[in-house]
């Protein structure tokens, strides 16, 4: 049993080293990993009364919940038109350990994309944050839980637009009630109900109380652990639709 | 224990019946090929066996193990070569080979030398470090053949080998093929090109609409077909309308142009010959030639799934045109 763990945490490995050299640290990718958020940045400052810090949650958030999950949600559509993805079948390794490989390459790539420019915006602009620590641990669980939703939506998909599609259809509207741009408690009861399932309201609701103070650790706490929920969800979710795929041929 | 073992074999696609309860076993060592026209179920087959695609009912062995309770203790023993799989191609070569030995949890070192030995063998050790990106048909198909037996499996599948491949690529490959069954892999192979089926298999199953039709070795499928005889006819110059006519003769189950000559299917020579004669009296024709002729395993299989090679090339160039996904 624990052999049999160690050996899949081990081929998981394999597969997350293999594409995130194949699809993520390319050049470009990284290129315009960097540049989407600093852009979705400037268009959220610029204008409004705030501090670099005050919009620091706002642009961690988005670049924890979209980087990885806008690449990741194409890794096993695109290898199906490819055929790499029957490569990958034929080796000994069960459809789960496929998932998490892949989830951990997409999660790496969500956390470093968003890492780097909060901590050059941190730098630069000689903000004082909470809690730096707390910090990495919110984009990471952030950056976790994007990477399994990207993985679900990507299992029986044969082509990108099929995973792309009901991604945006999830993320976009997630954007606005999540307390991103008008906080939660503004918003009418039943969209607040709403807004507390919504993995990314925890995303935000976390890096507001590592950067600003607001909220307290316990609703941390719960947050991080929504979000580690939201990550184990998706990624059965993803073993189980990859199962089914393997009905339709 | 038998290297693949099959009982009531079944895949629905919707409604659609793509394979129909075949059922059959082939031995350690054996040089299986599985035969049939497009659309006739091998590639959903050689899926279900791989563990690629769940069947609707029935069940599969490899090598003893049950492949859909234990896909993963399967993948172990076999290689496979789908149709449409691919090496990863923005990696090189050796890291393909690399990864694929990697999860199939070998040390490095045997990693190595087993893709050193492979490489060599097929040809491309030279080549070990360009992207697969840069290579053409032929050599990707070496790639994949080298990552499917990275780690020596006792069993080898092949769905299409040489289809889409030059004469010169799909010959390299057959030869291949035959000194890895000669070292004593287990080889199951799909093709729709009957002359690979006959030179390459120990033994061959015909399928046609899902359906088991046949199952012998090539010389005894060859046989078995001599009950159904050919007379090949020729009166100086091929006409359709005398090939129409010769087909409403009783004796004849079916013709077929070849050349100036029409080749006449029946399970009774003698009688046709004595109606040819009739005919040929009959119509003011002259025989210019008359003969018997031994069935080929193209014959046993004509007989069998009702399709000429010459319609096999034609639905494979369709094929190519519309593929369904
Ligand atoms: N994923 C699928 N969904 C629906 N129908 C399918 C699917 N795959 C195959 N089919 C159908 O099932 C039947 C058998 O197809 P299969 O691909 O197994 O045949 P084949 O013998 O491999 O043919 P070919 O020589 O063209 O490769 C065909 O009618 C085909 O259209
Ligand atoms: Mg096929």
């Amino acid at each position: 049993m624990g052999r049999n763990i160690t050996d899949n945490l081990r081929k998981a490995a394999r597969i997350a080293w293999k594409d995130s050299k194949i699809y993520y640290f390319s050049a470009p990718t990284v290129m315009m990993g960097l540049f989407l958020p600093v852009l979705m940045f400037l268009t959220f400052w610029i204008g409004r009364e705030l501090s670099v810090c005050e919009a620091l949650p706002g642009l961690a958030a988005l670049t924890a919940f979209f980087s990885g999950s806008s690449i990741g949600v194409t890794a096993i559509a695109l290898e199906r038109t490819k055929g790499t993805f029957d490569t990958q079948l034929a080796m000994p390794v069960s459809l789960l350990t496929i998932a998490f490989g892949k989830a951990i390459a997409s999660f790496l790539y969500g956390f470093t994309i968003t890492t780097i420019p909060v901590v050059v915006l941190v730098f630069l602009s000689q903000s004082r944050i909470v809690s730096p620590v707390l910090l990495l641990i919110g984009i990471a669980f952030s950056a976790l839980a994007s990477a399994g939703l990207g993985m679900a939506l990507s299992a029986t998909a044969r082509h990108v637009h099929e995973a792309m599609t009901p991604l945006n259809v999830i993320r976009i509207p997630m954007m606005f009630i999540s307390g991103l741009f008008t906080p939660i408690t503004s918003l009418p009861s039943f969209l607040q109900g709403i807004a507390y399932l919504m993995p990314l309201t925890h995303t935000v609701s976390s890096l507001q109380y590592a950067i600003l103070g607001q909220w307290s650790m316990e609703t941390f706490l719960v947050n991080i652990g929504v979000l580690a929920l939201y990550a184990v969800l998706f990624l059965m979710i993803a073993a189980k639709r990859l199962e089914k795929s393997l009905e339709k041929g | 224990m038998d290297a693949i073992n099959i009982d009531k074999l079944t895949k629905y696609y919707g409604d659609l019946l793509a394979v129909d309860h075949i059922s059959f076993e082939v031995r350690q060592g054996e040089f299986f090929g599985l035969l049939g026209p497009n659309g006739a179920g091998k590639t959903t087959t050689i899926r279900m066996l791989t563990g690629l695609l769940k069947p609707t009912s029935g069940t599969a062995h490899i090598m003893g193990i049950d492949v859909v309770k234990n896909p993963v203790d399967v993948k172990r023993q076999i290689g496979v070569i789908s149709e449409t799989a691919n090496p990863y191609l923005e990696m090189s070569v050796w890291d393909n080979l690399m990864f694929a030995g990697s999860i199939h949890g070998m040390p490095k070192g045997r990693r190595e030398e087993q893709a050193e030995n492979l490489l060599k063998l097929l040809g491309i050790y030279e080549r070990r470090d360009e992207k697969v990106e840069n290579f053409s048909k032929g050599l990707r198909k070496r790639v994949t053949i080298a990552i499917a037996l990275v780690h020596d499996p006792p069993l080898l599948f092949l769905d299409e080998p040489s289809a889409g491949l030059d004469v010169q690529s799909a010959r390299m490959i057959r030869e291949f093929l035959r000194k890895l069954n000669e070292r004593g892999t287990t080889i199951f192979l799909t093709t729709h090109y009957i002359e690979e089926a006959d030179v390459l298999c120990d033994r061959v199953g015909i399928i046609e609409s899902g359906k088991l039709v046949a199952l012998d070795s090539p010389e005894n499928l060859k046989a078995a077909n001599k009950q159904a005889k050919i007379v090949e006819v020729s009166f100086g110059s091929y006409m359709r309308k005398i090939e129409d006519e010769l087909a409403q003769l009783p004796a004849v189950d079916m013709t077929k142009k070849r050349g100036d000559k029409i080749q006449l299917y029946t399970s009774d020579p003698s009688q046709i010959v004595q109606e040819l004669s009739k005919f040929a009296e009959e119509k003011n024709l002259k025989i210019v030639s008359i003969n018997t002729l031994t069935p080929t395993l193209e014959d046993a299989f004509v007989e069998l799934t009702g399709f000429s090679s010459l319609d096999m090339e034609r639905m494979e160039q369709i094929g190519r045109l519309k593929k369904w996904r």
